[in-house]
């Protein structure tokens, strides 16, 4: 009888200990961080002409982009709550038509994120709404 | 000194015993009625196992229609776990259980659902299929990529959302701000989500949770907030008493535009993107042209795992069939028509999408399908469509030469 009360607790030991394992060492398989860090700020695109900094995938992306305080660059285009409707479709004689701060433009190349489209979209404006951000306007790391 | 016997209990007489034995196992099967009957999975005949994600489940179920009517039957048995569950089933093998809440669903053909059980005692099942919301490589780490003995077959795409209360003001989220909200909680300084306890999230083996962390830089162990068990709890708390402006959720499009009446999905602006955007062009219809072109960025394609031949074909013929019928390679019987049904459970077939992307929230690029669905699928998801009706490609113009679905496409 001992030996068994003895086995059995073995067992729970085991079974106590196994799962908090198999947690850490899934903890450890999916604790992946798969972002980038090509840049802080919009200074850090400096050297993309027309590039600002997308802080969340911190990646020069080009002007169009949003750059949350950042330095200057990008923008959202309208005051937040407000309703838009774009100007037309994107593509057509003349290349690919980007919706920008200043409207419906010419772009380089197909944006599909900011093709002009006749959908509704609502702006919103980061450099109002976000109170948390870095000394160096950019997010700051997570906690 | 007196010696302590170690003794068993008295023994009962042969016919004692036989008695004892029968009342204990009627009583167990009076107090347990449930585990004593339930059905064995494995005694279903022709068992296919699909698990995983709970998406695509009003699909598989007009699937297990048509299987379990074949000529030998094929039962579709189903248990509905997290996306990444899913992709553990078929890339390490881990055997499926299930009894009590937890017991596996099969349906008849007429679509009724039953349940079976796989008992903890036994070896388990492994799955045939694993379906999943997001890439393998958001589950695990996979630098050398999938095994070869095992294959990614994409499906119809899902799109992911922010929810908010019906009464909330808010209309659109940015991933930036997203970013705060998730990821610092109370302290996101981004008005008016400051308050944890109405930031409501699922938790990390979530393929919501998965792909919108990965849109907003937010990896899944690391989002701050209230953790709900599912989807449902999700919805249940931020539709239910006390809630308001503070509360914002996340959400399956299949879920948050099923429930519309009770809230409002947010548009959203993704990093370099000058504007947020619904799902659908204008917030209230289910054609999801914003996710289709590429306006809406939060979005990937349900995957269907399993392990395949040298040659990269299913092993098992029925895992083929789930897998064909659901990603719309494989015709179904007539009357089944899978485009509309996609449209009612609003996910979107492969063929009405004009963008792709390879990787979870990778670069878009454009996509020109051949067999195009867009123009039907319109028809099917908001009534309408302002494409051409066709019968065959001679009625229609060069713009869009091609009467696919009865109506005229570029592809």
């Amino acid at each position: 009888m001992a030996r068994t009360a003895g086995r059995a607790g073995a067992y729970g030991l085991v079974c106590a200990v196994l799962p908090l394992l198999a947690a850490l060492a899934m903890g450890c398989t999916l604790a992946l961080d798969t972002r980038g860090a090509q840049c802080r700020n919009n200074q850090d695109c400096a050297k993309f002409a027309g590039s600002a900094c997308d802080q969340v995938s911190r990646s020069c992306v080009p002007v169009s982009g949003v750059a949350p305080g950042g330095g200057g660059g990008g923008g959202n285009g309208g005051e937040a709550g407000v309703v838009q409707r774009g100007a037309g479709g994107a593509g057509g004689a003349g290349g690919p038509r980007c919706r920008t701060a200043s409207g419906c433009v010419t772009c380089s190349g197909p944006e599909l994120l900011n093709a002009c489209t006749d959908a509704t979209c609502v702006p919103f404006d980061n450099r109002v709404r976000l109170m948390n951000l870095d000394t160096d306007g950019g997010l700051k790391p997570l906690p | 000194m007196t010696a302590t016997k170690l003794v068993g209990p008295p023994r009962l007489p042969a016919g004692g015993a036989c008695a004892l034995l029968f009342f204990t196992v009627l009583l167990g099967m009076i107090s347990r009625p449930g585990r004593a009957l339930a059905l064995e999975c494995t005694d279903l005949s022709g068992a296919v196992y699909v698990t995983g994600s709970t998406a695509a489940k009003p699909i598989l179920v007009e699937v297990a229609k048509i299987l379990v009517a074949q000529t030998p039957p094929v039962t579709v048995v189903y248990s509905g776990q997290g996306s990444c569950a899913g992709v553990d089933a078929v890339l390490n093998g881990k055997p499926l259980y299930g009894s009590g809440t937890t017991s596996l669903s099969y349906w008849d053909m007429t679509g009724t659902e039953a349940k079976c059980t796989v008992s903890a005692a036994s070896k388990g099942v492994i799955a045939d299929v694993g379906m999943s919301d997001v890439f393998a490589n958001t589950c695990f780490a996979l630098p050398g990529g999938l095994p070869s003995n095992m294959e990614d077959f994409l499906g119809p795409i899902q799109t992911m959302t922010f929810v908010v209360p019906k009464s909330s003001p808010e209309k659109v989220i940015s991933a930036e701000a997203a970013y705060y909200v998730f990821g610092f909680g109370s302290a996101s300084g981004v008005a008016p989500w400051t308050d944890q306890s109405w930031i409501l999230h699922r938790d990390e083996q979530s393929g919501t949770q998965r792909m919108i962390g990965a849109a907003i830089g937010v990896s899944p162990e690391r989002w701050k907030g209230t953790v709900t068990s599912s989807s449902s709890e999700l919805l249940t708390r931020l539709t239910g008493a006390g809630t308001g402006a503070a509360a914002i959720g996340i959400l399956s499009a299949d879920l948050a535009q099923g429930n519309r009446g009770v809230m409002n999905i947010l548009a959203y602006q993704q990093g370099g993107q000058s504007c947020g955007y619904y799902p659908d062009r204008d917030g209230f219809g289910n054609e999801k042209s914003n996710v289709r072109d590429g306006h809406y960025a939060i979005w990937g394609p349900l995957h269907l795992f399993t392990r395949v031949t040298s040659g990269g074909y299913p092993l098992n013929p029925a895992a083929a069939a789930v897998i064909g019928y659901v990603t719309g390679t494989k015709v179904p019987p007539s009357g089944l028509d899978i485009i509309a049904l996609e449209a009612q459970t609003h996910v979107i077939p492969q063929c009405a999408m004009r963008v792709k992307r390879v990787q979870e929230m990778g670069p878009l690029s454009s996509f020109a399908p051949v067999g195009a669905c867009g123009c039907y699928y319109d028809k099917v998801a908001n009534g309408t469509t302002a494409c051409k009706p066709c019968v065959a490609a001679r009625d229609c113009p060069a713009a869009a030469p091609f009467c696919s679905y009865g109506y005229c496409e570029t592809q």
